[in-house]
């Protein structure tokens, strides 16, 4: 029996090196955010024509990569998946981030972030921004007691004042235990739900004919599912090589087949709506969908589906799936592709408005010597925007670093397994123990 | 009596039907719109869109075979607002009193979700600081420097902060104040009219009756209280504007069909 099952850190010298570059991209961003508080939007590539951009993009990309976490632990509870049982905590964690970060991205594309409260204050029970802000703090709480019940034993078997006022008997384990698996059988449906609700958000809106497509929702439950998995596979896969975590090159491989399922069944859906818009030929349908591939951000939707197919081929591949390097740049293309697809939900809906006839537009800025008004939509994000952008996932690598460095993330039982096993058992922290 | 109320009125239901036969295209309205409601420069609530060729006031087809009519747009006032179902916060909201699709300044979080499901393309967001000339308001009675404000919220001010959502609110500041949209007063032509759809007597009511009216984008069913008239001389490229006419009684001799050069230079 193994006491200690923190994760095997790096120096201390090397955790401080970490933490302060990330720290300085945070820093970075901050600032980046500050300027645009005090000097407004306008620093945005946004106009009114493209009114949401990088920070919408990015806070659907956080929602679906929180997926893979909880859908994973929780399936191992609802349905009695062993094998994933001793990679839980991690998934667990990755979604706790994840869907702290998502809920962070979306300040920044305030106008008056100051009046954020007024969310509570007075939600309008219509507007599925408000769904999802009720789904995405019940899954954060959600995710957030099932990591803690997860870890709880361990943590008070190492007498860490995490546990709270929690013993290290059996009894308490067992209490624990169940805990979990309530919390599963609640977290998967919410999850489920928590994606929906971010399609939705776009899914439901007449006003722009690419987005308003029932199948939406699954394409969102499909992509969050393959970039969280991927995300998982992404963290494991760099924690085993880094940190000392100990997991199995056959169950990441095996993560990885089911990656490429859900891969197959995110282009499939895709395939599917593609088809039904452009069959009956509606022109309406039919334009949106051209822009999305032909259009000024044309190269988005080959750039995704590029990337999705060399991950799926990468991950069919039994040499590629079964070696890490493999596995790693599989899971890296589809983050990637996904966030992608993200950018291209967004974007290429805002380029041609309903309306549109000259002189278009009104942008909302004055530059004297050219036109107030946009017939047709452009849009890049600015410095300003992919500082913010790149500081909360700096931030949300900040969290994961810290918590590889206090959570005992290593399963504590002895695996039954007689493949591989990465890391000491009796992986210690370098580091000081958080007293 | 004023145009707009009338005496046997308990609640109205403020409509604004614009005549495209009597529009001209001069963009008075849109002009005088920035001045009562004191938009900043590069920010307009009121358009008068080219239904034509590829640039304002640029007609369509070749010479001699030329045509063009102008679309004034501005916020449809919507029964069934998608702007108002996806508000968070209930910041823009439909006046149960009149109809009037208004924001309250004082709430909007600038999320610009309304900007997103707002079909018509309307409603402007206050990107940066306003800059404007000259630097003084100039709007509602000339110094109006007050907050607006209709059952404690602020629907009206002239300068609006940065970072909220901003459109045409029929000048809800004049209407309650028993007063015309300044669009409709400047209006050379008199293409547009402004009134109650529940006073059977009101001009847009008997206007409204005639049939002739439609909407932007009828099939989306948001239901727009701002109407129009169709010219009578279609010129081909008047079917490129999203809607359906609902009638051709006013003018039942169609024109020509379209020579097939005409398309070309249409607007896309």
């Amino acid at each position: 029996m193994v006491e200690t099952t923190r994760l095997q850190t790096m120096s201390n010298k090397q955790f401080y090196i970490l933490t302060g570059v990330l720290l300085a991209i945070v820093a970075v961003g901050a600032v980046a955010w500050y300027t645009q508080i005090t000097e407004g939007l306008i620093v945005t590539g946004m106009r009114n024509i493209i009114s949401w951009g990088l920070y919408i993009s990015t806070f659907a990309w956080f929602v679906g990569i929180s997926a893979g976490g909880l859908i994973l632990s929780s399936s191992s509870q609802v349905f009695g998946i062993k094998s994933w049982e001793k990679i839980s905590p991690f998934a667990t964690l990755l979604a706790l981030i994840a869907i702290a970060m998502a809920a962070l991205s979306i300040l920044p594309d305030l106008g008056r972030p100051d009046r954020v409260l007024n969310l509570f204050l007075y939600p309008q029970f219509l507007s599925p921004l408000v769904w999802d802000l009720f789904i995405i703090a019940t899954y954060l709480v959600l995710s957030a007691l099932d990591l803690f019940f997860m870890l709880r034993h361990r943590l008070a078997k190492m007498g860490s004042r995490l546990a709270l006022i929690m013993d290290a008997s059996e009894a308490s384990a067992r209490r624990d235990a169940k805990a979990v698996k309530v919390i599963s059988f609640v977290a998967l449906p919410v999850a489920i739900l928590t994606h929906s609700i971010t399609a939705w958000i776009f899914g439901l809106q007449i006003s722009r004919p690419y987005w308003n497509t029932a199948l939406l929702a699954p394409l969102f439950l499909a992509s969050a599912m393959a970039s969280g998995l991927a995300l998982v596979l992404f963290t494991m896969i760099g924690g085993k090589r880094f940190f000392g975590l100990k997991v199995e090159t056959k169950l990441l491989s095996d993560i990885g087949k089911l990656l490429s399922v859900i891969v197959l069944v995110d282009l499939f859906l895709l395939l599917s709506e593609y088809i039904t818009t452009i069959w009956p030929g509606v022109p309406s349908e039919v334009s949106s969908l051209d822009v999305v591939f032909f259009g000024p951000y044309g190269y988005l939707a080959w750039i995704q589906w590029g990337c999705a197919l060399l991950a799926v081929a990468l991950l069919i591949y039994p040499r590629t799936r079964r070696s890490l390097a493999g596995l790693f740049s599989a899971a890296t293309l589809i983050m990637f592709e996904v966030f992608i697809y993200r950018l291209d939900l967004v974007i290429p809906a805002y380029v041609n408005p309903l309306v549109q006839f000259p002189p278009g537009t009104s942008i909302g800025e004055f530059v004297q010597g050219s036109s107030s008004f946009m017939l047709a939509g452009s849009y890049f994000p600015t410095v300003i925007e992919w500082a913010i952008v790149m500081a909360i996932l700096a931030a949300s690598l900040l969290l994961l670093t810290i918590a590889y460095r206090i959570l005992p993330l290593n399963s504590s039982e002895p695996t039954n397994s007689t493949t591989s096993v990465m890391g000491s058992p009796t992986a210690r922290a370098v580091g000081e123990e958080p007293r | 009596m004023s145009l707009i109320h009338s005496d046997e009125e308990t609640g109205k239901d403020y409509a604004m039907v614009i005549d495209l036969e009597r529009c001209v295209g001069c963009h008075t309205c849109a002009v005088a719109c920035k001045l009562e409601n004191d938009t900043p420069l590069g920010y307009w609530w009121n358009r008068v869109l080219t239904v034509g060729g590829q640039n304002v006031d640029v007609p369509a087809g070749q010479y001699p075979d030329l045509s063009i009519h102008y679309l004034p747009f501005a916020c449809q006032h919507c029964d069934d607002p998608p702007c108002v179902k996806v508000c968070p916060v209930g910041a823009t909201y439909k006046r149960e009193a009149d109809g009037a699709v208004v924001i309250d300044y004082e709430r909007c979080i600038g999320c610009r979700y309304c900007v997103a499901a707002c079909p018509y393309g309307v409603r402007v967001f206050n990107w940066g600081p306003a800059q404007r000339v000259p630097d003084f308001p100039v709007g509602f009675q000339g110094v109006h420097t007050d907050k607006y404000s209709s059952g404690n919220r602020v629907v009206f001010e002239p300068v609006r902060p940065v970072g909220v959502v901003e459109k045409c609110s029929f000048c809800v500041q004049r209407i309650d104040n028993d007063e015309l949209p300044f669009c409709v007063i400047v209006c050379p032509a008199r293409a547009r009219l402004f009134g109650s759809q529940k006073d059977p007597d009101s001009e847009v009511s008997k206007l409204l009756r005639n049939g002739f009216a439609f909407n932007l984008l009828p099939e989306l069913g948001t239901g727009p209280d701002v109407f129009f008239l169709p010219p009578r001389k279609k010129g081909p490229n008047l079917q490129k504007v999203p809607f359906t006419l609902l009638s051709d009684a006013r003018d039942p001799v169609q024109t020509d069909p379209a020579p097939a050069n005409e398309d070309k230079g249409g607007a896309q």
